[in-house]
């Protein structure tokens, strides 16, 4: 290595470590800043909490035992949710891609349903499903799944035409060009869509859990808000970053292993 | 010498709701066996629609076309194969999983067939590389993958639809003497499209050219370079060349397009 490249190497390591420190730097201060705050009593901790309280309240809700049956319920509900939205979404864009007659009559009903708030549903979840982990899921999938087949359908038509005419040209059945071609053609897509469902399934897990749950981070954080218990509604907002960080990047991991290759052979 | 190919009256015409287009009119061809056939004509003339024709994926609007002596009625594996402007390589495949793709959708991929595409892949100085994926090979070498795809099948005709447009000036010239090597050695007959009037004179035995669409056959031409020149790049330098080339040129309905292309004088 020439000594030019070390030192531009050297100079490309620092920047990033500069980044690092500044980023956990302002972490740390917003933090430090809370707590001096409402120690000095500039911010009324009863209304924003502070970082100590929330620390008292983690450990409390550790040692009642609670606090990782609320994270495992909420976290195993929003992995449902996108993985069921997903498969359930990319299936019904599978049918529509194979019935394009059935995908022109579906499509006005499906534009009305994508703009349609998906929460509004949720009473009515609560009548037909009752007032379980069902509902849940049920709110998570509505939330996503609607997106997830308009998106995936317009992934599957948009497919490349010569490689479909080279597959016709070898006397491809319909079922071939789509295994073939057509479905991991669309594994980009797919991708995508399983990223924007992570963020929507959260938000479907939280609301079902303001409305029907007895146990979860959503619940956590509304019933400290029912009986004003800031530390605990900021509590569950920080361990819900948390989670929903830690998500997203164990789904950024699982994107970087080559699916698409290792599924369908050589 | 038996035909392989045989056009009949053949007119299509595309229907769509704006209307009706024309394609192509009146069309009457033979293609023998062995024999590597030309098609030239201004873009939008018809020439990928006659390919389609022949390869059974557009039926014409009258007329007959044969294959092997048997009416085209569909797609059908094995009869005729595509190379196209793309190399329509699936990234996710590998090379050896490319070339076979063929075999496998006609259901005939077998260890024997299989060890054919083999030695195919070793011809071409492919064997080292069947294991990687598209995107690691130059586009040169993805073309001749394509060809191996292509010829796996042994077809009684290969179709090539301007099989060389989307590569760089010197790999279309070091792969025209390539594929020409290869399809000349396998004994294949071909039908070549183009517009790229050289390419056709130094690869073909007959030229066809057609007008502006609807297409209809203009002229007909046997190529005779009087020449012993062993590929198509040295047959270009033929002293016959330019007057192929001027009297194709002529006949080629491109006075409109050369009037509109010319910058505006004022
Ligand atoms: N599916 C289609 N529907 C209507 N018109 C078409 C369709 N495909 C091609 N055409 C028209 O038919 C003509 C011939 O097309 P094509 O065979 O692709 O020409 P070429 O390959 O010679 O450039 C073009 O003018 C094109 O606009
Ligand atoms: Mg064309």
């Amino acid at each position: 290595m020439s000594s030019e490249h070390q030192l531009f190497l050297n100079r490309l390591k620092r920047t990033r470590m500069y980044i690092r420190l500044a980023q956990l730097g302002l972490v740390v201060s917003f933090f430090a800043l809370w707590e001096v705050a409402t120690l000095l009593g500039w911010l009324d901790s009863f209304l924003v909490s502070s970082p100590s309280k929330i620390w008292q309240t983690v450990a409390q809700l550790h040692a009642v035992g609670g606090l990782y049956h609320h994270i495992w319920i909420t976290s195993l509900v929003t992995v449902i949710g996108f993985v069921g939205g997903t498969i359930l979404g990319t299936f019904f864009a599978a049918i529509l891609w194979w019935w394009p007659k059935l995908h022109l009559t579906a499509q006005p009903f499906l534009i009305v349903l994508n703009s349609l708030p998906k929460i509004a549903l949720g009473p009515l979840f609560i009548v037909w499903l009752g007032t379980g982990y069902l509902t849940i899921v049920t709110i998570a999938l509505a939330i996503s799944i609607v997106t997830t087949i308009i998106v995936v359908h317009n992934g599957f038509t948009t497919i490349d035409p010569l490689k479909l005419k080279l597959v016709h040209s070898f006397g491809a059945t319909k079922w071939q060009s789509f295994y073939l071609i057509v479905l991991p053609g669309s594994y980009q897509t797919i991708v995508s869509a399983v990223k924007v469902n992570v963020g929507l399934s959260w938000v479907g897990v939280i609301a079902g859990e303001f409305l029907v749950s007895r146990a979860g981070l959503g619940y956590l954080a509304i019933y400290g808000g029912q009986v004003l218990n800031m530390h605990l509604v900021m509590t569950s907002v920080l361990i819900l970053c948390v989670a929903a960080a830690l998500m997203y990047q164990a789904i950024v991991f699982l994107e970087r292993i080559n699916w698409r290759n290792t599924l369908t052979g050589p | 010498m038996e035909a392989v190919v045989t056009l009949n009256n053949v007119s299509l015409r595309y229907l769509a709701e704006s209307g009706e287009t024309p394609a192509l009119d009146n069309i009457s061809l033979q293609v023998k066996n062995g024999e590597f056939l030309g098609i030239v004509g201004p873009s939008g003339c018809g020439k990928s629609t006659l390919l389609s024709m022949v390869a059974g994926l557009l039926l014409p609007t009258t007329g007959s076309v044969t294959v092997c002596g048997e009416k085209v009625t569909g797609p059908e594996g094995g009869k005729s194969a595509y190379m196209l402007q793309e190399d329509c390589l699936l990234d996710w495949r590998t090379i050896e999983g490319n070339a076979t793709l063929g075999l496998e959708i006609m259901g005939r991929l077998t260890g024997e067939t299989r060890q054919r595409t083999n030695d195919l892949l070793k011809e071409y100085g492919l064997e080292n590389f069947k294991h990687l994926y598209p995107r690691q090979l130059s586009g040169g070498m993805r073309q001749r993958v394509a060809l191996v795809r292509t010829l796996a099948t042994e077809p009684a005709i290969c179709l090539l639809d301007e099989p060389f447009s989307a590569l760089d000036y010197t790999s279309r010239l070091t792969l025209q003497d390539d594929v020409w090597a290869i399809l000349r050695r396998a004994g294949v007959t071909c039908i070549l499209v183009t517009h790229d009037i050289p390419e056709a004179i130094a690869m073909c035995d007959r030229i066809i050219v057609l007008t502006k669409r609807p297409g209809r056959i203009k002229l007909e031409l046997n190529v005779d370079l009087n020449t012993d020149a062993p590929n198509p790049m040295k047959k270009r330098q033929a002293p016959d060349f330019r007057c192929y080339f001027s009297r194709i040129w002529e006949e080629m309905d491109l006075s409109v397009e050369r009037a509109s292309a010319l910058p505006q004088q004022t």
